[in-house]
C-alpha cells in the first residue's frame, strides 16, 4: 500500500464536501524536556457517511488527531476543514459527537440525565422534548427501562451504550470514538460492534474510530488509517476489502488474511 | 419486625457495653466510696443535668450558635476561595501560603488575641470556629473541584459549554463528596473551637461553665457540661450526615466510605 503524497486528497474528489479534510496538520507540544511532535504533517480526507478507523501503537497521535479535529487541542500548523467550513466556525453551528473509553459519563446523573445534559447545555429542545428524545435514544441503544439507573449501577457495555446515546443526543454529523470498547470484555465488545453498525447505518453519520485492535478496525470500517509514532504521522490508508461482513467464512478467506498480514506488517515496522 | 431483626444485631452490642460501663461505674463509686468531687456517680450526673437543665441549655445554646455560625463562615469562605483557586493559579500562589499560616498557628494561641480584638461576645467564638473549619475544607474542596475527569471536561468543551455550565454540571458535583468529607470533620472541630474561645474569656457558653466549675472543683457540673456538649456535637454531626445523604444521592458518591 503506497504512502500517499502529502497534500493530495486521499479519496477521489466529489461534489459533496468531505466530512473532514485535514491538510498538513502538525501538533507540537513543548515540554521541559524538549518538544514532542505528536502529529507531523498529517493529511487525510474523510467522506461524509464514511466509517474510518485510526489504528496504531500508543503514542502515535491517534487520540491527538481526534482532539485536533474537534479543536480540543488546536493544531500548531495546518488546516482542518469540517463539512466545508473551518473547524472553529463549524463548531459554532454543530457539535461533534464524542465517545470516550471510560469515565466520560457523569456519575451523579442517571442514564436519562446523562443523555439530556448535553441538550440542556446546548439549548437543544425544551424539557419535555429532551425527555422524549432521551427515551427514544435509550430505545435505540436497547436500554429501555434503565433510564433511572446511575452509571455505577450499569455494566461496562451498558455504560458505553449510554455514552453513545449521549453523543447522539444533539444530532451530530460526525461521531468521534476514542477506543470506546477498549475496556470491555470480548463478548460485550462483539455485541457493541454490531450495535454500532446498526446505529451508524440507521442515520447519516460519519464515524472516526480510534482503536488498538486490528480485528475491530477490519470489522467495522470502510477505511483504516495506520499511524506511526515519533513523530506521529499517517503511514498508510487502507481500503477494507469487505467492511462489516457477517459471513464467518470471510474471516478465513485469503482476502481477509492478506489484509491482516498487510496491517500487521505496517504496525510492526 | 423484620426491620428490628436487622437493626438489633448492630445496635445491641454497643448498647450493652455502654450500659455495662455505666453500671460498673455506678457500683464502683458506691463500693469504693469515691467522693463526688473526684468522680460523681452516673446517677448524680444525670440528676445534675435535670436540676440544672435551664442553666446548661442556656450555655449550650450560646456555644452551639457560635459553633454553627463559625462552621458556616469557615466552610463558606473556604469554598469560595477554592473556586477562586481553581480558576486562578496566581490567586492560589498568592493566597495559599496564608492558608498554611492560618493552619499552623494553634488556635488556642490566638484565642486571647481574638478576645482582645473582638470582645467577650459571640464574635471571637465564631472567628475561632471558622478558623478551625477553614483549612480542611479549603484543601478538600480544591481537590474535589479538580477531581473531575479529563474526559468529563473534554466533553463539556466539545459542547462549547460556558465556564458556569461546566462548573454547575461537573465540577460542583465532583467536589460535593470532598466538601462533605471535610464538613464531617470540621463540625465537631467547630464546637471545640467555640469552647476554646470561651475558655479564654466569654460571658456565656459551655466553656465558661466548665472553667467556673473547674475553679469550684465541681466535678458533677463538669461531667454534666462535658456530657451535654458531647451529645450536642453528636447531634450536629448527624445533622451533617443527613444533609450529606440528601446531597450525595448517587451511588458510590461518598469518598470516605
Amino acid at each position: 500500500m503506497p504512502v500517499p503524497p502529502p497534500g493530495l486528497p486521499l479519496t477521489p474528489q466529489s461534489d459533496v464536501a468531505p466530512a473532514i479534510d485535514i491538510k498538513h496538520v502538525s501538533m507540537r507540544f513543548d515540554t521541559s524536556r524538549g518538544s514532542i511532535d505528536a502529529l507531523s504533517d498529517v493529511s487525510l480526507s474523510i467522506e461524509q457517511g464514511e466509517f474510518v478507523s485510526i489504528i496504531g501503537r500508543s503514542g502515535c497521535g491517534k487520540s491527538t488527531m481526534l482532539r485536533a479535529i474537534s479543536n480540543l487541542l488546536p493544531p500548531t500548523a495546518g488546516e482542518i476543514t469540517v463539512m466545508g467550513q473551518d473547524s472553529v466556525s463549524y463548531q459554532k453551528r454543530k457539535r461533534f459527537g464524542f465517545v470516550f473509553q471510560e469515565a466520560g459519563l457523569f456519575p451523579w446523573k442517571t442514564a436519562a440525565g446523562n443523555i439530556e445534559m448535553p441538550m440542556k447545555v446546548t439549548g437543544h429542545l425544551d424539557a419535555a422534548g429532551r425527555a422524549a428524545r432521551s427515551r427514544e435514544l435509550l430505545k435505540l441503544v436497547q436500554l429501555e427501562g434503565f433510564e433511572d439507573h446511575y452509571p455505577a449501577q450499569l455494566s461496562g457495555g451498558m455504560r458505553q451504550r449510554v455514552s453513545i446515546a449521549r453523543a447522539l443526543s444533539y444530532e451530530p454529523e460526525i461521531l468521534m470514538m476514542d477506543e470506546p470498547f477498549g475496556a470491555l470484555d470480548e463478548f460485550t465488545r462483539k455485541e457493541m460492534h454490531d450495535e454500532l453498525i446498526r446505529i451508524w447505518s440507521s442515520r447519516p453519520l460519519t464515524v472516526l474510530f480510534v482503536t488498538h485492535s486490528l480485528t475491530e478496525a477490519l470489522y467495522l470500517s470502510d477505511r483504516i488509517v495506520v499511524m506511526a509514532p515519533r513523530p506521529g504521522r499517517v503511514k498508510a490508508v487502507i481500503d477494507v476489502a469487505a467492511p462489516r461482513t457477517t459471513d464467518p467464512a470471510f474471516r478465513r478467506s485469503d482476502a481477509y488474511l492478506d489484509q491482516v498480514a498487510e496491517l500487521e506488517a505496517l504496525l510492526d515496522e | 419486625m423484620n426491620k428490628l431483626a436487622t437493626i438489633l444485631p448492630k445496635v445491641l452490642p454497643p448498647l450493652i457495653v455502654f450500659v455495662a460501663v455505666a453500671v460498673l461505674w455506678q457500683i464502683s463509686v458506691s463500693v469504693f466510696a469515691i467522693p463526688a468531687f473526684l468522680l460523681p456517680a452516673p446517677t448524680a450526673i444525670m440528676g445534675e443535668i435535670v436540676d440544672r437543665w435551664p442553666l446548661l441549655m442556656e450555655n449550650l445554646q450560646a456555644t452551639l450558635i457560635a459553633a454553627v455560625a463559625g462552621f458556616a463562615v469557615g466552610t463558606a469562605v473556604a469554598i469560595l476561595l477554592s473556586v477562586l483557586f481553581i480558576y486562578s493559579r496566581t490567586a492560589e500562589r498568592a493566597l495559599f501560603p496564608w492558608a498554611i499560616i492560618i493552619k499552623t498557628i494553634p488556635v488556642i494561641a490566638i484565642a486571647p488575641l481574638l478576645t482582645i480584638w473582638l470582645g467577650y461576645g459571640l464574635a471571637p467564638k465564631v472567628a475561632i470556629s471558622a478558623l478551625i473549619c477553614f483549612f480542611p475544607t479549603l484543601v478538600n474542596t480544591v481537590k474535589g473541584l479538580r477531581s473531575v475527569s479529563p474526559q468529563q471536561l473534554e466533553f463539556m468543551k466539545i459542547l462549547s459549554a460556558t465556564q458556569a455550565q461546566t462548573f454547575m454540571q461537573a465540577r460542583l458535583y465532583a467536589a460535593l463528596p470532598f466538601i462533605f468529607a471535610a464538613a464531617k470533620i470540621s463540625i465537631s472541630m467547630a464546637v471545640v473551637g467555640a469552647i476554646v474561645a470561651e475558655f479564654t474569656g466569654a460571658n456565656t457558653g459551655i466553656g465558661t461553665l466548665i472553667v467556673t466549675a473547674g475553679y469550684q472543683m465541681d466535678a458533677t457540673m463538669l461531667f454534666a457540661a462535658i456530657f451535654m456538649s458531647a451529645l450536642a456535637t453528636v447531634i450536629l454531626y448527624y445533622l451533617v450526615i443527613i444533609v450529606e445523604s440528601l446531597c450525595l444521592y448517587w451511588p458510590e458518591a461518598r469518598i470516605d466510605g
